[in-house]
């Protein structure tokens, strides 16, 4: 039955395996099997750092030394971390007691080659691997191991046969040299060292398992069950702290070691003679030693009632009994399930619990407890939130009232590129392990930091709980005369029930909302947060989906983007790894939520049918095109526009496998069923020249492109006036089938060199290099004779040679760049209701700026620009940027939402991205002039086109310094990056240029 | 009378060596009177010779670049001329600054750039050379000439495409418009063609040689040593920087010290061979130059000028010459001539521009010049013992045939001589 089953699972793996090598076309990773690129035995990802990703067997004796494996950021392959033999404890052992084992827990040693790890056969041993690939060959180590052991044997055997006298000195001297080889061999080899028991509370050995790890570079946290215990918080259950102690040892150096260095030696300096002794040194005996330092592991011993003859050691009491999670009565439930997260940046202990509250009247829970490691080397926790604080208002950390269930998943934190504002990503909230499941909040963290980095001991109690939400952060700068920014921090507790954030308060709600599904796994990069829904009721809904923090003037969060999907497999993502600079994603899924057998990495792709089935079509289409795609956009998250000279293409996403082409600018036929999109040329379109602008309006249910170029602009529509049914009348993959027959071109500007067109019902407002106007869309349909209004025009809004680059509207406001700067819409005033261009516009000053603003890039809740003043917030990012200078500098500005309010000056702030006090200044500067931006929180791309021999690129990253390898060559042109999307269906980025498109996916 | 005579000869070299000048130039472009190999033939036993040469160019001057491929004349030191990036570099508020921003358009490479041809015509050139042999193996010589040049047919070939806004607005504010552009921006800049004529730069030599017949030996019959040194005084006319390759007659207000050596054998009587090495020192001066104020500005069009001193490279000159010589009076001559001058530095008498950015444009590289000289020349002494007046004449031709960032005529010309 076993071998059914182990046949039917291996089966699997390789079918999924190959179906998803023709689902998503990205790089495939090799597992263990080299040959088929999985993994032959299911795998669980079980931790990763920032550049590693770990994965340990799920059953015993199946994956040999890639029990334990691990896969480094560039590689495109995972490691075997495990070795079959090793040296434990410092003594050689033939076999690796990890070798083919299951591996339940694991956590790195941040800063060190080293691995803490906990296997399903002894749940309550601790073993550090010291010494991981690459510096070791395992192979070879091994090889060179059983040879060594192999000659040892045979050599002793002989020693002993030979009873001659006069041979023993050489025996003697055979031996030193075979203990030195062996030395020397032990340098390769794996080094682990074992704990064998972790004590529970009590100090008694907890032999019932080890539910939850965690780690740094001095200390390893263990959530530990009590000694009898079925079930963690239960008795003595709790958080055994191990440290790292390093012990040296003497290893004596062999006469002729001695004899050969005293001839080597003979005739230096002092000096050189103590560089070259290497630390040897006589001993108290008079023999000459090496001292070696070994690093092991010991628990920290505590006290029991303070007294030091009661030292033991024993893990600190976490139950449900414990005073930093409970309020009033005991909890009267703990679950097994912990997540243990140490915060690099807070250097607090974080323990995830799901936990129901007490049944006493004043009963109360906190699911999350702080620790921190005291001056006296002890672990201390804390609770997050005070009692006093607590409400019955749902405070996500914790609740009061009777038998209230908190459920925390897991704790990360997040600190903003604002200057270091620390949050909490808590996954879960209020309510049970299955309500909390999808939900995901951003809470402020204390952080007590001064601008040396140090905290005072009178607040270390305090550091990483909870923020006063109403608080202003702090700003540090720098002693010296520069004065420049160090950071920013929350330093104000909560003083009263309403400075904490309640699950109903949108600020803190990641994604504005709930995930569609339960979330497996989230990661925080940056100011974003991607989120692995797996296990959701509809399976439509798994995928990885992503969230980004919209920041206010002083780099507080005040909003965060809808939950977009990136990517989705059907199948369950187990872990996502990131790659910002190289802006790659690379996955694991598996056949079950803990079974990995397939990881990939995404790549940027010219052709790429499974994320949007016409990019590949629309690169056949303009492969060879002069000009290439001069605009790009993606509206009702599927339909791209794509225009290029006299041309413009329409595609949405079906299985159909043709882009139907129609001549003189007009549809003509009824569309064939498989047609996945139209282009259109010629005609009128003939007269527009490079088409670099669209927008879709909408009227009356009725849906129109309207196009502009450098020669005016154009409406397609039918002589009846009619367009195609607007999205919730029509389903997307029938876009053949509604587009009408007879829609043609119409011309609607011959206003030159339109930038952009942008539809905020009911106006269409058109941005050229010089005007800036509005027309009524029912004027366009039904009269057929638009009223155009001039709301502004450069040579009165900037000089004489000045020229608008972009703009943002959103309602009564609209944002212009233009050649000397940025201008909004003035104090009450309101675009939809000027009649011109008077006393509308108000300069908005860029510190330390002297280039025009050359483009805008809006992040907004709903993702799309127009809402940037709506909802409660909107980050704009302005690129500046000289063209001669070939430098850009990237501006942050937090629109406030207006909607129906008057626009003020608080409407559109600078962010506070301080160089020296009271100077603000960019965010980011790139060493290339910036055509195009885009940002997803962590992504950062800042494109570049194309300087004399320098090919069109992009540099990724908030420096902008790493160069995306783009798959360009000579023949794709790559003069000019047009536009970077992000696909409003799955997320992936999209870049467009005269090359044509390349998806990331 | 004799004396007379010998008096007012006397009064005429040293009027000669006042006025005259030896041509020189900033460029590879004209004849160099005294070159080695189209100097007439010294006749030590007289006092003075009064030499006139002329030549022209037989067709419009060829380029040579980096890659020392042959080209037109304005592609020896950019393969096309950049009108976007001669808008680069200047401080915001300027009238460059504000069109830049008004273009909004990379530099690619294509737009804004334009591929440019023309002629240059050496019309003529002329020098008046004397000599004063003041000791029996040494005299003084003096050359000045005369240069008429001109530039025709400058064509600006527009290579932006119309793919693009950022092309269309190129091609409207811009290239289609660029005399106009440069006339408002280019501090009188001219992208038209020129004619200019006018003197080059004075040029007086002590020149020296000893003899060293080889009696016993079969073949060779003679070895002549020499050597000279002197000075260029900047009575030239200057480099216009208003005008396309208005280069100077001469070394453009710069005086330089030259020095050089020159070895001669004879073998078999009829057959001369030698070999001269000249190199030339220029002092550096200031005067109103044309920079580059962005690292990818081209050449010829370069909006700024500003005082700059010239640090000038040092000129190498080097003849290699067989001669048949003086059968009957006539004599044929072949001859190589490697010319090299080293790269110019800049000194900016302004903060308002980059010095660093200034030296990187490729006209104050070094260039070097190939070529290939015939000289047929006749003594009329052969005929007669001693006379009192020894006329000579030569025809000659130099033909350029490689060189890198350089500008080459191919000329023809004649050289009449009296020695007394």
């Amino acid at each position: 039955m076993g071998t059914v089953s182990s046949t039917l699972k291996r089966t699997l793996s390789i079918l999924l395996f190959f179906t998803s090598t023709i689902l998503h076309g990205w790089e495939q990773i090799k597992g263990n099997d080299q040959t088929r690129t999985v993994f032959t035995a299911p795998v669980t990802a079980c931790a990763a750092s920032p550049n590693r990703l770990y994965v340990g067997a799920t059953h015993h004796e199946t994956l040999k030394e890639f029990s334990l494996a691990y896969l480094d950021m560039q590689r495109k392959s995972f490691k075997p971390a495990l070795m079959h033999d090793a040296i434990i404890n410092q003594t050689i052992q033939a076999k690796n007691p990890l070798y083919d084992s299951a591996i339940v827990h694991v956590a790195e040693i941040s800063n060190r080659n080293e691995i803490a790890v906990v296997t399903r056969s002894c749940p309550s041993e601790l073993y550090l691997i010291q010494g991981l690939p690459p510096e070791l060959n395992p192979q070879k180590a091994q090889k060179e191991s059983r040879e060594a052991t192999q000659e040892a044997t045979a050599e002793d055997t002989a020693a002993s046969e030979n009873n001659d006298a006069t041979d023993q000195h050489n025996q003697q001297k055979d031996k030193e040299k075979k203990a030195e080889e062996e030395q020397e061999k032990q340098k390769i080899m794996q080094s682990i060292f074992t704990l064998a028991t972790i004590k529970d509370a009590s100090g008694l050995a907890g032999n019932n398992g080890i539910v939850a790890l965690a780690g740094h570079e001095r200390h390893l946290f263990l959530a530990v069950k009590g000694a009898g215990q079925p079930s963690f918080g239960e008795g003595n259950s709790g958080i055994a702290l191990v440290r790292f102690i390093e012990r040296t040892r003497e290893v004596e150096v062999s006469e002729s070691e001695i004899k050969e260095l005293q001839e080597k030696l003979k005739g230096k300096t002092e000096e050189e003679i103590k560089r070259q002794m290497h630390g040897m040194q006589p001993n108290k005996e008079g023999k000459w030693v090496k001292l070696r330092t070994d690093r092991q592991l010991e628990q920290i011993r505590r006290w029991s009632s303070g007294e030091q003859e009661n030292e033991q050691e024993a893990a600190v009491l976490l139950n449900k009994g414990s005073a930093f999670l409970k309020v009033g009565s005991d909890l009267s439930f703990i679950d097994d399930a912990v997540d243990l997260y140490w915060s690099p940046s807070l250097e607090r202990l974080y323990v995830s619990l799901k936990v129901r509250s007490g049944s006493g009247a004043d009963a109360g829970a906190r699911a999350l407890a702080v620790g921190r490691i005291s001056e006296e080397g002890e672990l201390v926790f804390a609770p997050i939130l005070a009692d006093n604080l607590l409400s019955s208002a749902r405070s996500i950390v914790g609740s009061l009232g009777q038998d209230e269930p908190i459920s925390l998943h897991k704790v990360r934190t997040l600190q903003t590129t604002t200057g270091f504002l620390d949050y909490l990503i808590i996954q879960g909230g209020n309510g049970s392990i299955e309500q909390t499941k999808n939900k995901i909040f951003a809470v402020p963290a204390l952080n007590y930091r001064d601008a040396r980095g140090l905290v005072d001991p009178s607040v270390a109690h305090m550091h990483g709980t909870l923020a006063a939400i109403d608080a202003a952060p702090v700003d540090f700068f720098k002693k010296g005369p520069s004065r420049s920014f160090a950071a920013r921090h929350f330093m104000t507790p909560p003083a009263k029930t309403d400075s904490v954030y309640s699950e109903n308060d949108s600020a803190a709600y990641v994604g504005g909302g709930p995930l569609p599904g339960a979330v497996g796994d989230f990661v925080v990069k940056d100011d974003a947060i991607y989120a692995v829904v797996t296990d959701s009721a509809s399976s439509q809904n798994n995928g990885i989906y992503h969230s980004q923090a919209i920041f206010d003037y002083d780099g507080k969060i005040v909003a965060w983007t809808e939950w977009k999907r990136m990517y989705d497999t059907g199948g369950f993502i187990q872990k996502i790894f990131f790659d910002a600079q190289q802006a790659q994603l690379t996955v694991l899924e598996g056949i079950s939520p803990d079974a990995l057998v397939a990881a990939y990495r995404s790549a940027w792709k010219k052709e790429h049918d499974d994320f949007f089935s016409t990019t590949s079509l629309i690169n056949k289409l303009f492969a060879g095109v002069p000009g290439g795609i001069q605009g790009c956009e993606i509206y009702d998250e599927h339909l791209l526009c794509a225009t290029g000279i006299n041309c413009v293409v329409l595609a949405w996403n079906n299985d159909g496998d043709d882009i139907h082409s129609y001549e003189q600018g007009k549809i003509d036929s009824v569309l064939p069923m498989t047609a996945s999109g139209i282009r259109l040329h010629g005609g009128l379109l003939a007269d527009l020249g490079p088409i670099t602008a669209s927008a879709i309006l909408t009227y009356k249910q009725m849906q129109y492109l309207a196009v502009g170029g450098v020669h005016g602009g154009a409406l397609l529509i039918t002589p009846e006036g009619c367009g195609w049914p607007a999205k919730g009348q029509r389903a997307i993959a029938e876009m053949q089938t509604v587009l009408p027959s007879g829609m043609r071109f119409i011309r609607i500007s011959s206003a030159p060199f339109i930038r952009k067109m942008i539809f905020d019902a009911p106006y269409l407002y058109i941005l050229t290099d010089t005007t800036f106007e509005r027309v009524d869309v029912s004027s366009l349909i039904e009269s057929g004779v638009p009223r155009w209004t001039r709301l502004a025009d450069s040579a009165s809004m900037v000089d004489a040679h000045g020229i608008f680059y972009d703009c943002v509207i959103s309602g009564p406001l609209a944002v212009i760049a233009h050649s000397t700067g940025l201008s909004r819409t003035a104090n009450g005033a309101d675009i939809r209701t000027a009649d011109e261009a008077n006393n509308l516009w108000a300069g908005i000053l860029l510190p330390r700026n002297d280039s025009p603003v050359t483009a805008l890039f809006a992040v907004t809740q709903t993702g799309k620009e127009i809402d940037i003043a709506r909802g409660i917030a909107g980050q704009l990012y302005a690129i500046t940027g000289s063209l001669d200078r070939d430098i850009s500098r990237i501006y942050r500005l937090v629109i406030h939402a207006v909607d129906d309010a008057l626009i003020t000056d608080t409407t559109v702030q600078l962010l506070h991205d301080f160089a020296m006090p009271d100077t603000i200044t960019h965010f980011i500067k790139s060493g290339a002039h910036v055509s195009a931006f885009s940002t997803d929180g962590s992504f950062y791309f800042c494109a570049a086109d194309q300087k004399r021999k320098i090919p069109a690129r992009i540099y990724s990253g908030i420096k902008a310094k790493t160069k995306l390898p783009l798959p360009l060559n000579e023949e794709d042109g790559a003069h000019c990056i047009t536009r970077i999307l992000r696909g409003s269906r799955w997320g992936n980025s999209i870049v467009a240029g005269d090359f044509g498109l390349l998806v990331n996916g | 009378m004799i004396r007379n005579f010998h008096c007012i000869m006397r009064l005429l070299v040293l009027g000669t060596i006042i006025l005259s000048s030896l041509p020189m130039m900033g460029m590879n472009l004209l004849m160099r009177p005294y070159d080695s190999l189209l100097l007439p033939d010294i006749h030590r036993e007289k006092c003075y010779e009064l030499a006139f040469w002329a030549e022209r160019g037989v067709r419009p001057a060829e380029g040579y670049n980096s890659e020392s491929q042959r080209v037109d004349i304005f592609n020896v030191w950019n393969p096309y001329q950049d009108a976007l990036a001669m808008l680069e570099g200047f401080p915001t508020g300027t009238p460059q600054s504000l069109l830049l921003k008004q273009l909004n358009a990379a530099d690619d490479g294509i737009r804004g750039t334009f591929d440019v041809t023309g002629k240059l015509a050496l019309d003529v050139g002329a020098v008046v050379g004397t000599r004063w042999y003041f000791l029996p193996n040494a005299w003084i010589t003096a050359f000045i000439p005369f240069y008429k040049a001109q530039l025709s047919d400058v064509a600006f070939q527009d290579r932006t495409q119309l793919l693009t806004p950022a092309d269309f607005r190129v091609k409207n504010l811009l290239t289609s418009r660029l005399q106009s552009v440069v006339t408002q921006m280019g501090n009188g800049l001219s992208i038209e063609g020129w004619k200019r004529a006018g003197p080059g730069d004075l040029n007086l030599l002590v020149e020296f040689l000893f003899s060293f017949p080889q009696k016993n030996r079969p073949v060779l019959q003679n070895v002549d040593v020499g050597g000279r040194v002197g000075f260029t005084l900047p009575t030239g006319l200057k480099s216009d920087e208003d005008k396309l390759l208005a280069f100077p007659f001469g070394f453009n207000g710069a005086v330089g010290i030259l020095y050089a050596g020159c070895l001669n054998v004879v073998f078999a009587d009829y057959i001369r061979g030698g070999v001269d090495v000249q190199l030339l020192h220029l002092f550096g001066n200031t005067r109103e130059r044309r920079i580059k104020t962005a690292m990818d500005q081209t050449d010829f069009l370069l909006l700024a000028k500003t005082p700059a001193y010239t640090d000038y490279g040092l000129m190498q000159r080097f003849n290699l010459f067989i001669q048949a010589y003086n059968i009957k009076g006539a004599s044929l001559l072949f001859g190589y001539q490697f010319l090299k001058k080293g790269e110019d530095h800049l000194a900016l008498n302004t903060c308002d521009y980059s010095t660093t950015l200034a030296n990187t444009a490729a006209s104050l590289d070094e260039w070097i010049v190939h070529s290939i000289e015939l000289n047929l020349h006749y003594d009329f002494s052969y005929y007669k013992e001693n006379p009192s007046i020894i006329p000579q004449a030569s025809i000659f031709a130099r033909l350029p045939f490689n060189g890198r960032r350089a500008v080459a005529f191919t000329t023809v010309g004649a050289m009449v001589s009296i020695d007394f």
